[in-house]
């Protein structure tokens, strides 16, 4: 990385660099109010808490088209990537490997967050540390399980509660994967009998890309987005797909009859963090946000809004038991069988592979 | 068209202002964000990539991945073909309505052409995504067919298939066909339609022998830009095409908005400037369409 | 209508044309219901999304139930498509100026003999040669690298500044060599210096064609999309809109939103037509 960055310099000093930086002036003049670069999934900041957090913030959150934990990673190891971003929200399971082995991290001033103290102290324990010092705070969790349409998938059959059901022949033509790599090959490897995905060999890996390739007349079509996933379902143009837990809560507000699974094989899950990439030049704000994400307000709201599980012990302790069983709050401690989001070892052969299940 | 030779005008009194100086703010600004940057991918695809960022060593791998990978060989050919497919079906469909419009008196061509080019004034992600709702197993098609008991089951076949996303492709394309069409038979002759029918020639030979050929230009401008409209397409297959709902455009995009995988990304949009150079040289070599492209 | 002659750069719809006879007369009734049928395929989404726009249902599909024009109000009071139209207004008009001004000179450069005119063409045609996702992408790369923060001045004007200008130039170019010089010639002879041959005969002449490509120039920066996608930063354009509000969100008053779109771009589009036609 460091010979790039001469790389760069040079570059910039050529009349190109002038050209795009004379461009830049006026951007600077016209962005006189103060704002902050987030990359955050859209659910994660809904229209009705962006007042309440900018307020807190004090500063507009320019919240960046999101994609995946990959594209986060990508894009904070990007070339030039320095100084775009000043505050992240996204899966610290995923993604703390390689951004911490990149050192793309600042630490967190945690008085500057006092809401830390609002954390459950499970949750406080899953902070990232490092020397000593915290680099992600977690801010909510969640699972993704098989959401399917009981009016058309029977909740008792057996094959609902595992993720073979997204793969079922009897519900041919009526099933949407996700359109992505990372996600689809994880579940296909569980539901083959993989015990650790993220480690398989890349003749394991063919063997998944096979398999995929197999059932892909049995797919409908892949969403990649919140609003696709809600659509397929609602015109009921599918009848099962890998979904998120607030897709299940925006299609049960539709009055569709529509549940999730507890896949045997494994719920995959996992925890989102707050973190503050390296290049950042507006900390202050950036802590302030941060502090808002895991603010009492904040997780009932996004509870509320989202059925996602949080992270500030006030708001966990005031879930009413009917809650709790309707969204499952209490999956841990019910036994459901879970795999944590983990980075895959050959991430580009994964890719490789769903692109190879998608070109077939 | 072979222009008839005239013989040069006088030159006349050279036209005001210094050319060089004229240009020079155009060609800074194309120099600096039209060709710096396709000249910057192209040094890219031969840097190396990967998920923890990107570093310019030069190497040929990414060019050797995508030699290697059958998956990107097979993308690029069926990209090739949807864009084919698309610029003959936009031709064919296009061209009897082009047609149309340059028969329609002077008074009433205006409002054939306003209610041609309405549709076209509305956002083209809009115009694709309507046709879920359109061919959707409860879509429109579907539920009327079963109403009036035409068929029992919706048809699945009408979305999420590659004839979906031709039928997306060409609605979305279709004027970008029809306009040079139209604009070349606007400037046709008709006095060399009536020669040819006096002269006893029949009218499918009319057709062949003289519009056809006159109205070449425009159907090459037309091609070209459906050509390249549709290689690179992204929002049509991804929102009709279903599960194979994948073009090189989508992968090259996907390399850049969600895998940033830049340097292979860059290489991989250098291989599609390549095969359009490729397929357009060729294209010029078939001697018609090198005299239209000449005289044009 | 600008938007007619754009390819060719011809005149297109002023000049008398005389009709071409067909020669089959049933060929001729079959060729008008071939084109309803092809009218019928053009209207149908336009007419579902406008129908859609007033489903009851949270689900852009059928059936709708009871029909309601909540949407509309949701769309009225929010104020993100207000603003994306703004900014797409802003950028439309900007661009379209800027590259209209750009073609303008390099037109008039180009009524010059110069032995750059080749390389200057080749220049100019480049970005229109470029698919979208290709020219989207060499701009990412080239942005990303440079450290320029996406955003509407710093990335999105200068790339569809690049998209409009080679067609500014197409349209522009065959006007500026196509009139009668005769006139600009005399100017000369009476001892004109060249600012005032442009202003006092040039410009006169062009002023309509520079109207018409600067028309034509916004209505490409309104409706561009993809190369926006890999450029835009948090303020987005309507088709990046569109686009986030189909994919992201799946919200239900997108189609009211889009029939609110579809009727001012209608609007503009029948006034800058009428303006057009008048002056003719």
């Amino acid at each position: 990385m460091k010979s790039f960055n001469l790389d760069r310099r040079q570059f910039l000093a050529g009349s190109a660099g002038l050209v795009a930086t004379s461009m830049a002036a006026p951007a600077g003049v016209l962005a006189q109010s103060q704002s902050i670069s987030a990359l955050m999934p859209g659910v994660l900041l809904p229209e009705s808490l962006r007042g309440p957090a900018e307020a807190a913030t004090g500063a507009a959150i320019e919240n960046l088209p999101y994609v995946s934990p990959t594209d986060t990673v990508a894009k904070l190891l990007a070339p030039g990537a320095q100084g775009r971003y000043d505050l992240i929200n996204n899966m610290m399971n995923f993604v703390t490997e390689p951004l911490m082995a990149a050192d793309a991290l600042q630490p967190l001033d945690l008085s500057k967050v006092p809401n830390w103290d609002q954390l459950s102290p499970y949750w406080q324990s899953q902070a990232v540390m490092k020397d000593g010092e915290v680099y992600m705070i977690p801010c909510m969790w969640a699972y993704d399980s098989v959401l399917y349409n009981k009016d058309f998938i029977p909740e008792d059959d057996e094959v609902t509660q595992s993720w073979g059901v997204m793969f079922d022949d009897r519900y041919a033509g009526r099933i949407a994967p996700r359109d992505d790599a990372y996600q689809m090959i994880t579940l296909t490897a569980l539901h083959l009998g993989v015990e650790e995905p993220a480690t398989m060999s890349r003749s394991d890996i063919k063997e998944i890309q096979a398999f995929l390739i197999s059932k892909k007349a049995n797919f409908r079509t892949l969403w990649s987005s919140f609003g696709e996933a809600v659509n397929l379902m609602s015109s009921q143009e599918v009848w099962a797909m890998v979904g998120w837990m607030p897709m299940r809560l925006a299609l049960q507000k539709q009055g569709m009859n529509v549940t999730n699974n507890w896949p045997s094989e494994g719920l995959m899950t996992f925890q989102n963090g707050l973190f503050i990439p390296k290049g950042s030049q507006k900390t202050d704000l950036a802590h302030a946000a941060a502090n808002f994400f895991i603010s009492q307000e904040y997780a009932s709201e996004l509870a509320k809004l989202m059925d996602y599980g949080v992270t500030n012990e006030a708001v966990i302790n005031g879930f009413s038991q009917e809650t709790i069983d309707r969204v499952g709050y209490d999956i841990f401690d019910r036994g459901v069988k879970t795999y944590p989001y983990t980075w895959p070892a050959e991430m580009d052969a994964w890719i490789e592979a769903w692109n190879s299940f998608k070109v077939a | 068209m072979p222009a008839p030779r005239t013989p040069k005008p006088f030159p006349g009194i050279r036209p005001f202002g210094n050319p060089l100086l004229l240009m020079a703010p155009g060609l800074v600004f194309l120099l600096c964000i039209g060709l710096a940057p396709v000249i910057l991918t192209v040094v890219l695809s031969f840097w190396r990539s990967s998920i923890f960022g990107t570093t310019p060593d030069f190497q040929f791998g990414n060019y050797a991945r995508i030699l290697a990978e059958p998956v990107y060989w097979q993308l690029l050919v069926h990209t090739l073909r949807v864009a084919l497919v698309t610029t003959l079906a936009c031709l064919v469909i296009g061209y009897p309505l082009a047609w149309f419009l340059s028969t329609r008196p002077n008074r009433t061509k205006v409002i054939w052409l306003i209610a041609i080019f309405v549709p076209f004034w509305i956002s083209y992600v809009v115009r694709t995504f309507a046709w879920l709702p359109i061919l959707g197993v409860n879509g429109l098609i579907n539920s009327t067919l079963i109403r009036i008991g035409v068929i029992d089951a919706p048809l699945d076949w009408l979305l999420y298939t590659s004839g979906t996303t031709y039928l997306g492709l060409v609605y979305v394309y279709i004027l970008f066909m029809t306009l040079p069409i139209y604009l070349s038979l606007q400037r046709l002759d008709p006095l060399v339609i009536s020669a040819a029918a006096d002269l006893g020639a029949r009218p499918s030979s009319i057709l062949r022998r003289v519009i056809l050929p006159l109205t070449l230009p425009g159907v090459l401008s037309g091609s070209l830009m459906v050509f390249l409209l549709s290689i690179s397409a992204y929002v049509t297959p991804r929102l009709l095409g279903g599960p194979s709902g994948v073009m090189f455009g989508t992968i090259v995009a996907d390399q850049f908005l969600t895998s940033n995988n830049w340097a292979f990304g860059a290489a991989l949009a250098t291989s599609l400037m390549l095969v359009i150079i490729l397929v357009l040289s060729l294209m010029a070599m078939i001697p018609p369409v090198r005299r239209a492209m000449l005289s044009n | 209508m600008s938007v007619t002659d754009t390819h060719s750069g011809r005149q297109a719809m002023s000049e008398a044309s005389p009709r071409i006879r067909v020669p089959y007369a049933n060929l001729k009734r079959l060729l008008t219901v071939y084109v309803a049928v092809l009218l019928f395929v053009l209207y149908l989404p336009l007419g579902v999304v406008a129908l859609l726009s007033f489903s009851e249902t949270g689900s852009i599909s059928f059936p709708m139930g009871e029909p309601t024009v909540r949407w509309y109000g949701e769309v009225a009071t929010n104020n993100t498509l207000l603003a994306s139209l703004g900014r797409s207004l802003l950028i439309g008009s900007l661009s379209a100026t800027i590259a209209t001004l750009i073609a303008l000179l390099l037109g008039l450069a180009f009524r010059h003999d110069t032995k750059l005119k080749p390389y200057a063409l080749g220049l100019i045609l480049l970005p229109l040669l470029l698919p979208g996702v290709v020219g989207g992408a060499v701009l990412f790369v080239f942005f990303g690298l440079l450290g320029v923060k996406n955003g509407l001045w710093t990335t999105v004007l200068p790339a569809h500044i690049v998209y409009v200008l080679p067609f500014a130039f197409l349209t522009l170019s065959p006007r500026l060599k196509g009139f009668n010089r005769t006139i600009e010639e005399a100017a000369v002879d009476l001892g004109a210096r060249p600012a005032m041959v442009f202003t006092r005969v040039v410009w006169p002449i062009v002023k309509p064609a520079v109207f018409a490509t600067s028309l034509f120039a916004f209505t490409l920066s309104f409706d561009e999309f993809i190369r926006t996608l890999f450029v835009t930063g948090f303020d987005r354009t309507v088709p990046v809109l569109f686009w986030v509000t189909v994919t992201e969100q799946g919200a239900p008053y997108l189609p009211a939103m889009a029939v609110i779109i579809m009727l001012i771009s209608i609007a503009a589009s029948a006034v800058a037509f009428l303006l057009d036609s008048k002056k003719k």
